[in-house]
């Protein structure tokens, strides 16, 4: 039962509900009818023996000439009448034709109670007899009849009902089936549709019939979970297709150093170079996976709860002095300047990292001896740090997906920059860690300035 | 041989330019795709290495716009993209070989060396009467002697052999032997010449080299 399918399973619950609902139905029908016609034979046999003994009573010198024709008065058939005197020898007064197979229980003749009508039911029989005092005489009055025309009728019903209920219950059957298959009929179309669409090829969707029911509602979902899934599917391969490059790009580089330094005896000051030029890119490469490392991290709760009091001010200083060489080297005048000192909850090391990749992107981005402008302020919500350059700027197109990972800029990749493509995803992330935002404004050849903000 | 290098990375470009140009051939390089598509229609290759992920317009688009505008060039994509799709896509859009980064040196010299062999020959040694050069090997023998020449050398009598019994003018050779960095003095032509013919026609009393006065010079053996 368990790995049948839903429809089968409930075409059997179907079966076994319908078959169930007309058993009971046709018991309780034939229930009633039996009882309620019972009660009406009573109540007219009632009816019978207190006419009988009234006229007994009336005519009571004449006990034994008295005919009973309640027969003929109630048009009811069969009534067997009898008149017996209660004594030791329970002689019959008066009767009509009385049925033999009526057994009389003296005893229980003698508990009846005077003036009650008590009923007795033998085999085929229904007796009713009621006790009267008469000339000093304890007499009974019974008035008999049998089952006949009530077993008829009961046995006229059960065969309908044995006839019937098998009909009702096929066609119910046939009509649960058809529903049942009906109603599944689009359910299978869509898994049909389903099982075309895999991994591989996540941009088919499923057809919706506009019809606004369960199944459009439920196509609806499962189109926009493909297309969440699609989505996501798309930046993975996307992140693995770049991370490959990423990676495979030094080792092309120290591969190729390698074997053409191989290749023939040369100078002590060419190997050198070739050390010099693998050693680069294997910190390239180094960076390159930390980076990737601290992007894959979800650890945001543990980071959450390891908070602690971070001056702003004292980071942005210690950014600031760490990139001077840096500044230097490039031939650029790095500028610091700091109004207030500000307290915000965070991770010194890991905001310490945001500012120096954007002022080392910055300084990289710079033309030679312009400044590049560290500031720290707030305004009226915000704690914020600004670093501003004079350099290339940003194209309009590239700002959306400056913070896209492995996302250079072509010019960027003409400039050698030497970073690992990750650095602003790194800085994106740092920021989310600490509630805060990112801005960007940018003019292509103008200068860009990048806006940290916090939350006061 | 002339081998244009398409490659946004410097360091490749660095490490191809020097093996290469111990292996004699000379090379042009350049940073992106645009860049590229100039050189390849103005110049004279026998082979361009096309990086796929370059900038302004990417190795896909290069190739398909030169194979478009007829340039023929042999070329040989290099890319760190190495799935199955990637391969077909590249080699189906006119690209001539497929080199998946990071790649060995040996491998690209050989697979350089089928491309350039189809383009002429499929010889890995070209004779001329009793002078022999092994491309292979990067050596030349005349009469069972062996004769060491530089790359520049070896470059030059691989490109007379080649034209055979053609005129080459100065400006002809000079523009094969030379890159884009190299001062473009004709007289470096007769230097080489002078040279070349001091190591294969000197000792021997068959001369090869001859020169057309006013024309040129041209290798044969009659």
């Amino acid at each position: 039962m368990t790995n049948l399918s839903i429809k089968k399973k409930l075409l059997i619950y179907n079966i076994i509900i319908q078959t169930i609902i007309l058993l009971l139905f046709s018991f309780s029908l034939y229930k009633t009818l039996e009882s309620s016609s019972k009660d009406k034979l009573e109540s007219t046999l009632k009816v019978i023996v207190l006419d009988v003994v009234d006229d007994i009573v009336e005519h009571k010198d004449k006990l034994t000439k008295r005919v009973f024709n309640e027969e003929k008065e109630y048009k009811f058939k069969p009534l067997y009448i009898r008149l017996l005197k209660i004594d030791d020898t329970y002689e019959v007064i008066n009767s009509t034709i009385f049925p033999n197979d009526i057994k009389e229980n003296i005893n229980e003749l003698k508990n009846i109670n005077k003036n009650n009508i008590v009923f007795n039911y033998q085999k085929d029989y229904i007796i009713s007899q009621m006790k009267l005092f008469l000339n000093n005489q304890n007499y009974v009055v019974e008035v008999a009849t049998n089952f006949d025309t009530i077993n008829s009728t009961l046995e006229n019903i059960l065969y309908i009902l044995f006839f019937i209920v098998p009909i009702i219950l096929i066609i119910s059957i046939i009509a649960g089936y058809f529903l049942i298959y009906k109603s599944f009929v689009p359910i299978e179309l869509m898994l049909n549709n389903l099982k075309n669409i895999n991994a591989s090829d996540l941009s088919k969707r499923l057809e919706s019939k506009n019809m606004n029911d369960e199944i459009d509602l439920l196509a609806n979902e499962i189109n926009n979970l493909l297309q969440r899934l699609q989505l996501s599917f798309e930046k993975i391969s996307q992140f693995s297709s770049d991370a490959s490059h990423e990676l495979k790009t030094p080792l092309t580089i120290i591969r190729g150093e390698i074997e053409i330094a191989l290749r023939k005896d040369r100078t002590t000051k060419e190997y050198k170079e070739s050390f010099e030029n693998c050693l680069d890119e294997i910190l390239v490469i180094q960076q390159t996976i930390d980076d990737l490392l601290f992007l894959a991290k979800e650890e945001y709760e543990v980071l959450e709860e390891t908070k602690e009091d971070v001056y702003l001010d004292e980071v942005t200083n210690e950014a600031y002095k760490e990139m001077l060489s840096f500044a230097k080297l490039r031939d650029i005048k790095l500028l610091c300047k700091i109004d207030e000192p500000i307290q915000i909850k965070g991770h010194h090391k890991l905001l310490k990292i945001a500012i120096k990749n954007i002022i080392k992107n910055a300084i990289t981005f710079s033309h030679k001896n312009e400044d590049v402008y560290i500031k720290n302020y707030s305004d009226d919500a915000y704690y914020i740090i600004s670093i501003e350059d004079k350099g290339i700027g940003i194209s309009k197109e590239d700002q959306k997906k400056i913070f896209e990972k492995f996302f250079r800029t072509d010019k960027s990749r003409n400039k050698e920059s030497g970073g690992t493509g990750l650095g602003m995803s790194i800085v994106k992330k740092i920021v989310k860690i600490h509630k805060g935002e990112i801005e960007l404004k940018s003019q292509e050849n103008k200068g860009t300035c990048v806006y940290f903000k916090f939350l006061k | 041989m002339k081998i244009l290098v398409i490659e946004d990375d410097e360091k490749i470009v660095n490490f191809l330019k020097k093996g290469l140009e111990e292996e004699t051939y000379i090379v042009d390089y350049c940073l992106n795709g645009d860049e590229g598509i100039y050189l390849a229609t103005v110049n004279e290759y026998d082979l361009i290495l096309l990086d796929i992920m370059i900038p302004v317009k990417d190795g896909i688009e290069v190739c398909k716009t030169l194979r478009k505008s007829n340039i023929n060039t042999p070329i040989i994509m290099l890319t760190a993209k190495d799935s199955i799709e990637d391969k077909i896509k590249g080699l189906d859009i006119g690209a001539n070989d497929y080199l998946a980064k990071p790649f060995s040196f040996s491998e690209l010299l050989a697979r350089i060396r089928v491309q350039l062999r189809t383009s002429y020959s499929n010889q890995t040694i070209l004779k001329i009467d009793d002078l022999e050069l092994n491309l292979l090997t990067k050596s030349a023998k005349r009469a069972e002697d062996n004769i060491n020449l530089t790359a520049k050398e070896f470059a030059l009598l691989e490109y007379l052999i080649k034209n055979k019994d053609k005129v080459l003018s100065e400006s002809v050779i000079s523009s094969a032997l030379s890159n884009m960095d190299d001062t473009n003095i004709s007289n470096i032509v007769n230097v080489y010449i002078y040279r070349l013919r001091n190591k294969i026609d000197k000792p021997y009393e068959k001369k090869l080299i001859k020169t057309m006065r006013g024309l040129g010079f041209k290798i044969s053996d009659d």
